[in-house]
């Protein structure tokens, strides 16, 4: 800095002569200017602006106080190696713009500037329309009217990173005093810079400080927790908002506060062990309530530290509500509780080892079980609770789960060290603890189901044996029906063969073919005769229900018209009929239709009613009926289905109702004393009924004694497969 | 109508009941007792119908009707099974093994005449002389 003194005594060069006079004058002038120009610098300095607001004041002050053509200040970009005009004044045709300078050896590096920017010195041009090294600007310096420029470089931290650069419009401007003027400001330049830098760092320094503040008291605010900091002496020195809030005292209060007010009676002294402990021993931590202003608390969990805070020893803690994991835990302990007493009273034994096959807990079941007290098991291992325990199932079961953590459900035998058998059903669950095994004494059990196989395997063999035995008496059964069937046909035929003759012979002598018969020989033939087809009868009605008996009847169901079947029956009894003069009728349905049935099996029921009625029946009449059933439901599983019925009623001398149930018995012709009167092989009913159920029908009778009876048959239009 | 009609029936009481009856209404009867002479007659006199019993010793009547139907000559000879067999099927039987008619014994002496007539061709002579 070049105060006024220094102005006064600068040294005139040659004062003698007017025109020198009046250069000294100019010279004055100039440097009056100057100084004007280096003040106001000192000024802008001294009020600390950005170093581009600095810049163009420099440059602005120099040409409008310094009376300079142009000033610009370049700055070093290391990259392109160019000094960057930065800020400028005076500059009014382009000329930087137009211009490069570079920093290093070309021959755009080798004018002022580049020279005082490398070698760190100024570098003055007086003449610059005819200094070899301005070359590459002459042209533009000549048509702007620069004719001498002086460059000086700006350092930061020591080291030369631009330049200012001034240009007057005369040559040879720059002399000794102007230069070291301008060296001055340039050198007061550096060192505001230098100041701003250290300015830029104290205010970014003070800004990071600052967020860091607030960050640690953004930070503290918004622990879930209440976060205090107080000294030996308990006094509260910083806390959290959230400590006021819960517990409910202001700022001011808390600051006359002591830690241990906020405790209970019961937990003073607990507490108070704690905070001693922390200042002791650096640390600690305790759970208790933490009481609020209006007497409630909360339970709390408390850590703390001991710091080292402006030389004074203090306690940072930090409280943390645990009500949530107070509640869960109390209401776990009191599941556990409940669980436990369920486990201690169940009957089933229940027992949990650890891996070590340590006995970890027995319930009441358990401990008989192992016929012994729990005390003796709890903590021991099963391998010593029950030498050779190892070559049992149940210790290999209870292994696997151990080991592959798979659970088991089996019923297994246990030989006790007495050699006694017990069988147990046990399950084994895998736990984090171990195993739980869950035992049933099944001893009682077993013995009673290994009696009742033996006694099943027994009536097993019981049952076979049986079952072959019956197996033997059908085989036999079966043989006995084959023979039966082979007897029933040679009867037949043997008992034929000699009728055949009889009958055969009877006839002829009858018709008179082997010569005439007088009155007497006629009768008794005829005797011979009737006795003989009496006996055809009898053979055939045996044979008919030994067949029917025998399942050897086979029904050949066949399409016919039922009124046909009606007229030919009829018409074969007709003449027994007139005979004894008993009126015969038929009222038949005109819905009738044809039948799906054995038509000689419904003919011979039929013929077996009406030759029934006309036996019975003396005087009167014999009427045959039919008419059509649309829903026959002979029993309540079968379907209903379309049916026909057909009713014989006669005149005749009836059935006592006592006997009546007895028709259909074969051998019961009804004793009524006129069974001579009424021959017949008494199987003619017994025949029907059979053959009635064989068609899927069914057979009734009505009768009044003395009066007349109706047989009623039902037969379906679709006899049964 | 004189027609010959040839009986295989080995009961010799029941052959001449037959054998009588039909000769008194007029038929030519040739009986056979057992199955193979009975088909050695049919042969040769190729009669009007055939009466045969099922019931024979050696060769039954179903084989014997079957044989008949097997041989050219015999092929349209009516051939009615008289028998005492009276069970289940038998008729069938009968029928299958080639018989015309079933007339179960004991005969009515007074219709059986009738009843076989209705068997015989009416144009038909027979073809060999007694």
């Amino acid at each position: 800095m070049i105060d006024s003194a220094d102005l006064s005594s600068s040294p005139p060069e040659s004062p003698s002569s007017s025109h020198s006079l009046q250069a000294h004058q100019l010279e004055i002038e100039r440097l009056k200017r100057l100084y004007a120009a280096l003040s106001q610098i000192n000024h802008a300095i001294v009020r600390k602006p950005q170093r581009e607001e600095l810049f163009k004041k420099i440059c602005t002050v120099l040409v409008g106080h310094g009376g300079f053509l142009m000033a610009w200040i370049g700055w070093h970009d290391p990259e392109t190696k160019r000094l960057m005009p930065v800020a400028e004044c005076g500059d009014t045709g382009g000329y930087l713009h137009n211009i490069q300078i570079y920093t290093d050896e070309r021959p755009e590096g080798q004018g002022p500037s580049g020279t005082a920017f490398r070698e760190g010195r100024p570098c003055i041009c007086n003449d610059l329309l005819n200094d070899p090294s301005t070359l590459p600007w002459r042209a533009e310096a000549g048509r702007r009217n620069l004719r001498a420029s002086a460059v000086f470089p700006i350092r930061q931290k020591g080291a030369v990173c631009g330049t200012l650069n001034v240009y007057a419009a005369e040559p040879g401007f720059f002399q000794d005093q102007e230069i070291a003027l301008l060296e001055e400001a340039a050198m007061d330049v550096s060192f505001a810079l230098e100041n701003l830098e250290h300015e830029a760092l104290r205010q970014q320094a003070q800004e990071e400080a600052e967020n860091e503040r607030l960050f640690m008291e953004t930070m503290i605010e918004s622990m879930p927790g209440i976060v205090y900091f107080y000294s030996e002496q308990g006094r509260f020195l910083r806390w959290n908002q959230n400590f006021s809030t819960v517990s409910g005292y202001s700022s001011a209060e808390i600051a006359q506060m002591h830690p241990l007010d906020f405790f209970g009676a019961e937990h003073k002294t607990e507490v108070a062990h704690r905070i001693v402990q922390t200042f002791e021993t650096g640390a600690s931590a305790v759970e208790a309530p933490f009481m609020c202003r209006d007497g409630s608390s909360r339970p709390y969990f408390f850590t703390g530290r001991r710091v080292v805070f402006k030389g004074t020893t203090c306690l940072v803690g930090m409280g943390i509500d645990i009500s949530e994991r107070h509640a869960a835990e109390q209401a776990l302990q009191k599941s556990e509780q409940r669980y436990r007493s369920t486990l201690d009273n169940i009957l089933e034994g229940c027992q949990l080892l650890d891996f070590e096959w340590r006995y970890l807990y027995l319930n009441d079941a358990a401990s008989i079980q192992n016929r012994r007290p729990k005390t003796e098991l709890l903590g021991s291992r099963m391998q010593d609770a029950w030498p050779g325990i190892e070559q049992s199932r149940v210790f290999a079961l209870i292994r696997r789960c151990l080991e592959e953590r798979l659970p088991f459900h089996e019923e297994t035998e246990f030989i006790f060290p007495d050699g006694e058998s017990g069988w147990f059903d046990v399950r084994g669950q895998p736990v984090p603890e171990g195993v739980f095994l869950l035992s049933i004494d099944i001893t009682e059990r077993h013995q009673a189901e290994m009696a009742l196989r033996e006694l099943n395997e027994s009536l097993e063999a019981k049952v076979a044996t049986r079952t072959t035995e019956l197996e033997a008496a059908r085989v036999r059964a079966e043989a006995a029906d084959r023979l039966k069937s082979a007897f029933l046909a040679t009867m037949s035929h043997e008992l034929r063969t000699p009728l055949n003759s009889i009958i055969g012979f009877t006839g002829i002598l009858l018709q008179g073919l082997a010569g005439p018969l007088n009155a007497e020989q006629s009768k008794q033939l005829g005797m011979v005769r009737t006795s003989a087809r009496h006996l055809l009868e009898l053979i055939n009605d045996v044979l008919d229900l030994s067949k029917i008996e025998a399942g050897q009847l086979e029904l050949r169901a066949t399409s016919f018209d039922l009124r046909a079947s009606i007229e030919r029956v009829t018409a074969t009894v007709k003449p027994l009929a007139a005979a004894k003069e008993l009126t015969l009728t038929t009222v038949l349905s005109p819905a009738l239709a044809t039948m799906e049935s054995d038509q000689r099996r419904v003919d011979q029921i039929l013929l077996n009613l009406l030759n029934n009625a006309i036996k019975f029946t003396d005087q009167g009449h014999v009427t045959l009926t039919t008419e059509p059933v649309l829903d026959f439901q002979p029993s309540p599983e079968q379907p209903p289905q379309p049916a026909v019925r057909l009713s014989v009623s006669d005149t005749g001398i009836g059935i006592k109702p006592e006997d009546l149930c007895k028709l259909f018995q074969p051998f019961r012709q009804i004793d009524s004393g006129l069974t001579r009167q009424h021959e017949g092989t008494g199987l003619g009913l017994a025949i029907c009924r059979r053959l009635t159920t064989l068609l899927g029908g069914e057979i009734s009778a009505a009768s009044e004694w003395s009066k007349g009876s109706t047989f009623t048959v039902i037969l379906p239009l679709q006899a049964p497969a | 109508m004189s027609r010959t009609i040839l009986l295989i029936e080995d009961n010799e009481q029941n052959r001449y009941l037959t054998t009588f009856l039909l000769e008194q209404h007029g038929h030519r009867v040739i009986s056979a007792p057992d199955g193979l002479r009975g088909i050695g007659l049919a042969r040769t006199l190729v009669p009007h119908l055939i009466l045969l019993d099922i019931q024979l010793p050696t060769m039954d009547g179903y084989a014997v009707a079957q044989a008949l139907r097997g041989i050219d000559s015999l092929r349209d000879i009516p051939i009615i099974a008289v028998t005492s067999y009276a069970m289940t099927g038998d008729r069938e039987k009968a029928l299958a093994a080639g018989c015309n008619g079933y007339i179960e014994k004991p005969i009515n002496p007074d219709t059986f005449v009738a009843e076989i007539e209705r068997f015989i061709p009416s144009q038909t002579s027979p073809q060999a002389p007694p």
